[in-house]
């Protein structure tokens, strides 16, 4: 894979990784169903820890970019995968746009708004 | 893989007394000044020095009590001892072949001739790089599940390096459960290979993280006086005074980065830590 | 254990040179000298060279890293043991050939059969020497235990010379001559027992020894 890191980049190592891993599966440089390379074949050729090329698969993975079958690689998820997991965020950026609004016409300042979310999401965990 | 629990071992004027927990599957590095306990660590998880008190455990069995089955599971290369120096290749070639049932014949020639190892010289003239090269190949040649490295690219230059690195990453490809654990003093060569480090300083394990959490994650700010007076201390681990202020290492860089945008951060490497964490940074 | 075998034998061939320097040592002494001398000097070669394997191992702190091998103490100490017994009765044998050729060429006849047990009885001393020496060698090294050995030699000089005065020469004649009546076979099962006990001793002193060894 033709992967460029700059190790002397304030970016992490993995994020790098994830972006343009992401970027090749945006632009069908990395087909559909195709199979990635092993965590450690990756990461030799990289010459970086495989615990960094982990990382970046599962945040590729959450992101619904590519899916891990376990004991036998990871692979290239179905577009219409990745897209429904868009779809998901844009839904959720909608749902906070609405709240926002409505919170907007009670009166709310942007301090008393991200207070809201702070304690709801303390109550969560 | 390899299991220490509350370990202790006291010698005169040094006492070791660490825990470690080393999975399947992982490079891990073990760095440290010298005599910080680097050699006593591995000398206990090999079994050649019994602890005071705790546990060392290699494959889930006691150190000391390894069986001969187990060892040869086990690949090792020590820093300043192998083979007797009167013997040469094929003299190790055939004593290899009779101690482990999966020693690779044809893939230590091979390599021996591809590292240039010469052949008919004992080791007693061999350069250093060769002897370092030779105990690499020793602890790799017979499909060992775990690899002990105690210092192996001490005394080679940049190429010889990158030759044993390359090797080890194609031995851990080669088998998905392999494990390594190696001592160094070579910081690029952990950064590039290891997945996570252990400091050890004074017989003391004092820090344990993912080598990308090191190198992303922590970092140096650089601050003058007025800058450290009124300066958040949440995420600073240490601080060091110097001439310019103080520099302060990290483990949250990212907040630095974003709450003072106007302060130098540098990154920090391994070695970067070594100096901040045990006290002397330049 | 055959990898060991496999690197002391190794170790042992490297000085080729100086092997065959012996050896034709040994057969010109064995010619020249006459008398036993050849049956007792080729199997104490023969157990020291086997023995210096030992300080090989030692060298450069090699002992920390045969113990990775995948071997453990006792074995160790038993190929030593084996390895030694094997180069003794090897150069033994040799010395016993040499012996009876030479013999046969200064004077033309002899009958073996008479020779047989002064020509065995050179092995128990062996097997007895090895016994000292070898946990000697592995608890105090080469260099140590040469003074170590000197001493040993000399306290057993001064000994026997101390149980001369006191019992007497004559009372030591008395003894000997009621040795010589007791039975033969008595007195060569007996020898054999005490010296596979002294084996068995060393033994286990020398695996003690190896265990106990700081790495």
């Amino acid at each position: 894979m033709n992967i460029i890191l700059n190790h002397s980049s304030m970016i992490p190592i993995y994020e790098q990784l994830t972006d343009q891993i992401k970027s090749k599966i945006i632009q069908s440089l990395l087909k559909e169903g195709e199979a990635l390379p092993s965590v450690r074949t990756l990461a030799r050729e990289l010459r970086i820890s495989a615990l960094t090329v982990k990382k970046a698969y599962d945040r590729l993975e959450e992101e619904g970019f590519v899916t891990t079958v376990h004991g036998k690689g990871t692979y290239v998820t179905a577009s219409d995968k990745q897209l429904a997991v868009e779809a998901r965020r844009k839904a959720v950026e909608d749902a906070f746009t609405q709240a926002i609004d409505k919170a907007k016409a009670v009166g709310l300042s942007k301090e008393e708004i991200l207070e809201i979310v702070n304690i709801i999401m303390e109550d969560e965990s | 893989m390899i299991s220490l629990r509350n370990v202790v071992k006291t010698y005169n004027d040094f006492q070791l007394n660490i825990s470690m927990e080393i999975p399947n599957g992982r490079i891990t590095g073990l760095v440290g000044k010298n005599g910080a306990g680097k050699s006593t660590t591995i000398k206990l998880i090999l079994g050649l020095v019994r602890p005071d008190s705790g546990e060392a455990r290699v494959f889930g069995t006691e150190s000391c009590k390894l069986t001969v089955k187990e060892k040869e599971q086990i690949g090792v290369c020590l820093a300043e001892t192998g083979f007797s120096n009167q013997l040469n290749i094929s003299d190790i070639e055939c004593i290899l072949a009779k101690m482990y049932p999966e020693f690779e014949k044809t893939y230590f020639q091979r390599k021996c001739e591809e590292l240039k190892l010469p052949k008919d010289k004992i080791i007693k003239d061999f350069s250093t790089g060769m002897k370092a090269k030779l105990r690499v190949l020793v602890a790799m040649t017979h499909k060992g599940k775990l690899l002990i490295m105690d210092e192996p690219t001490a005394g080679l230059d940049i190429e010889a390096r990158n030759e044993i690195l390359d090797m080890l990453r194609n031995y851990l490809e080669e088998d998905e459960e392999r494990t390594i654990l190696i001592s160094s003093h070579i910081s690029s060569d952990l950064e590039n290979l290891c997945d996570d480090i252990y400091l050890i300083h004074d017989g003391k394990i004092i820090l344990h993280e993912d080598t990308d959490v090191i190198l992303d994650q922590y970092g140096i700010l650089k601050v003058n006086e007025a800058q450290y007076a009124t300066l958040d201390q949440t995420y600073i681990l240490k601080s060091q005074k110097e001439h310019y202020g103080y520099a302060c290492f990290t483990n949250e860089k990212k907040y630095y980065q974003e709450k003072y945008p106007d302060i130098v951060i540098e990154k920090g490497g391994i070695d970067e830590l070594i100096l901040m964490m045990t006290g002397g940074y330049r | 254990m055959a990898g060991l075998f496999e690197k002391d034998i190794r170790l042992l061939l490297r000085r080729k040179q100086m092997l065959v320097l012996f050896l034709a040592l040994a057969v010109v002494l064995g010619f020249t000298q006459e008398g036993t001398f050849i049956l007792g000097y080729l199997p104490f070669l023969g157990m020291t060279l086997t023995i210096s394997t030992i300080s090989y191992d030692e060298i450069d702190n090699g002992y920390t890293f045969l113990m990775t091998l995948p071997i453990d103490t006792k074995t160790y100490v038993k190929e030593k043991y084996l390895l030694c017994l094997s180069g003794t009765f090897i150069s033994w044998i040799f010395a016993v050939v040499l012996y009876f050729v030479s013999k046969y060429f200064r004077e033309s006849s002899t009958v073996i059969a008479n020779e047989i047990p002064m020509i065995i009885s050179f092995l128990p001393v062996m097997v007895l020497a090895m016994a000292i020496m070898i946990p000697t060698q592995l608890k105090f090294g080469a260099e140590k235990s040469r003074i170590v050995l000197f001493i040993i030699f000399g306290i057993t000089a001064i000994l026997s010379f101390l149980f001369e005065k006191v019992i007497g020469t004559e009372r030591i004649n008395h003894m000997l001559i009621k040795l010589e009546n007791i039975n033969d076979a008595v007195i060569g099962v007996s020898v054999v027992l005490f010296v596979i006990l002294a084996a068995a001793i060393s033994y286990v002193i020398s695996c003690k020894v190896m265990q106990n060894k700081e790495l």
